[in-house]
This record gives structure tokens, C-alpha cells and sequence, in this order.
């Protein structure tokens, strides 16, 4: 029969080891603000929330016609109680913040009246990264 | 008889005095050809090389007639035409801003006809969405934007299930 200092010494050591890969985490489900017209939100934590309707992102979509080529962003979110929204926006300026967005980021949006969007942001944090990525249950 | 006599010398005196003034006129109608001639000569041989390579007058000392100068003017406005076609439009034609803007109403009109028809439906697939797109590329800078907005709208009213 092992000794019960030995059996603690063994689960302190698989706690502690465990906890060394962790890193600092600060997750942000997503927020979407009809009032303020403002959404929130990292893209880990909405791909892995426990319900089936959250989610945030952007795009651009570009077409090239005989009469030129037109190029419109979008950003949308949907938070975990099903409020959703989508913003577009040709402004060139909205589109350059666009690109440069990356996977795994956090994203804050804000749009009009008229929906389209005013305000685009991206963050690439080490904190938003999922602390193991092996399913997708 | 005396007065026959008479008659006769003032008819011969008058007879003369009209057979100079004719020749009189017609000296004067060579001047004024000549003086023309000359005038026309002139930029030709003061303008050396220029003259040299400039085209022989086709008319001439007579100068173009009517209808020549028809014809030119014919081939003038041709030649306008050909290097710059937007000034071919007569004043009974609609200019091209005109038919630009008309060209565009019908379109935007087809963009809003077919995104009513997909609310009706309530979704617009993949390739429907490509095709709307296309539509609205073709717009005017400012109905491309109040349809993209009206695109926009719809999505989120949830009158139209779409994927972007």
C-alpha cells in the first residue's frame, strides 16, 4: 500500500506540471450591443462556447466586373443569447483593417444606423489563444 | 441729210466711247485675277520648305465651287468624328451621360427586384449571392453603397437567410 505522502506528492506534482503550460488566458465571449451598435468578442471562446449560435468574424469580398472591381467588407457576430448583427463597408481605409486581421483574434466592431460598420478592430493576443486545441465537441 | 450726217457721228462716238470702256473693264478683271493669283502664290514661296510640301491647290485659280466646298466641309466633320466619337452625338441624340443613367436605373432596379425575390424565399444561396454581387459591381459608386446597405439590412432583419 503506497504511503499517503507519496500519493499527495504525486497529484501535486501532476497539478503543478499542468499548470506551467498554462500562460495567462482571458477569454471574451461575445457581446453585441444593439444600443451602443457595438459587438465584442474573441473567435476561440465563441468557436468553443457551450451553445450553438455564437460566433464573430469578418470579410471581404471582392468582384471584378466589365465596369471595374468592387470590393465590400463585412464584420457580424452573433452573442450567446441569439442577438446578432452584420455590418459592410466599401470604405477603403475599414478594408485595409480587414486584412489585417488574423486567426484566433479578438475583434470589437461598431456600425450605424444605416448598418454599416464604423469601426473595425483586431487584436492578436497570446491570452485569447485556446489553452489546447484537440476537438471539436 | 445734215442731220443723218450728225446722227451718224454721235452713233460712231458713242459706239467708241463704250468699246473703251469694255476694254477698260477688262484690263481691270485681269488685274484683280492677276492680283489673286499672286496673292495665293505668295504664302507658298514665302514659306520654303512648308510650301514645298504643301499639297497643290486642286482648284486652282477658280476656286472651289459650292458644292466643292460642300464635300469638304463633309469630310471635315468625318474626320472629328472618327478621332472623337463622343461629339458625334447630335443635338437630337441623348448625350452619353444621358443613357449612362438610364443604363444604371434599369440595373438598380434588377438588384432590388431580385433581392425582393429572395426575401420572399427567405434564403439566397451561394451562387445567387455571387450573382447579386456582380449586379451591384456594375452600379454607380452611390447606388452601389444604398444597395449594398439594403443587402445589409435584410441579412439582419432575418428576412433573409444568407452566408457571407
Amino acid at each position: 500500500m503506497l504511503k499517503p505522502k507519496i500519493v499527495l506528492a504525486g497529484l501535486a506534482t501532476a497539478l503543478l506540471s499542468s499548470a506551467a503550460i498554462a500562460g495567462f488566458v482571458q477569454p471574451a465571449p461575445v457581446i453585441v450591443d444593439t444600443t451602443a451598435r457595438t459587438a465584442t468578442g474573441d473567435q476561440v471562446t465563441a468557436r468553443y462556447s457551450k451553445n450553438d449560435v455564437e460566433f464573430i468574424g469578418c470579410g471581404i469580398r471582392t468582384t471584378r466586373t466589365g465596369a471595374g472591381i468592387f470590393t465590400f467588407g463585412f464584420c457580424q457576430a452573433s452573442d450567446a443569447a441569439g442577438t446578432a448583427i452584420l455590418c459592410s463597408t466599401e470604405d477603403a481605409e475599414l478594408l485595409d483593417a480587414i486584412s489585417s486581421s488574423a486567426a484566433f483574434s479578438f475583434i470589437t466592431f461598431s456600425w450605424n444606423a444605416a448598418d454599416e460598420c464604423t469601426r473595425i478592430g483586431f487584436s492578436n493576443q497570446s491570452f485569447y489563444l485556446p489553452k489546447k486545441l484537440d476537438s471539436n465537441n | 441729210m445734215k442731220l443723218l450726217v450728225a446722227l451718224a457721228v454721235i452713233q460712231t462716238a458713242a459706239l467708241a466711247f463704250l468699246g473703251f470702256q469694255i476694254l477698260g473693264i477688262d484690263e481691270r478683271a485681269d488685274e484683280i485675277a492677276g492680283t489673286a493669283a499672286a496673292m495665293r502664290a505668295e504664302p507658298a514661296q514665302s514659306a520654303g520648305l512648308a510650301a514645298v510640301s504643301r499639297p497643290a491647290d486642286p482648284f486652282g485659280a477658280r476656286g472651289a465651287t459650292a458644292d466643292e466646298i460642300r464635300q469638304i466641309v463633309r469630310e471635315e466633320i468625318a474626320a472629328l468624328r472618327d478621332a472623337n466619337p463622343a461629339a458625334a452625338y447630335a443635338a437630337t441624340d441623348d448625350p452619353p451621360d444621358v443613357v449612362v443613367e438610364a443604363d444604371a436605373q434599369r440595373l438598380r432596379e434588377s438588384v432590388r427586384q431580385d433581392l425582393d425575390a429572395y426575401m420572399r424565399r427567405g434564403k439566397i444561396g451561394e451562387a445567387e449571392m455571387a450573382d447579386l454581387q456582380m449586379k451591384i459591381a456594375g452600379l454607380p459608386a452611390e447606388q452601389r453603397r444604398e444597395m449594398l446597405r439594403e443587402l445589409t439590412k435584410a441579412m439582419n432583419s432575418g428576412g433573409l437567410d444568407a452566408r457571407l
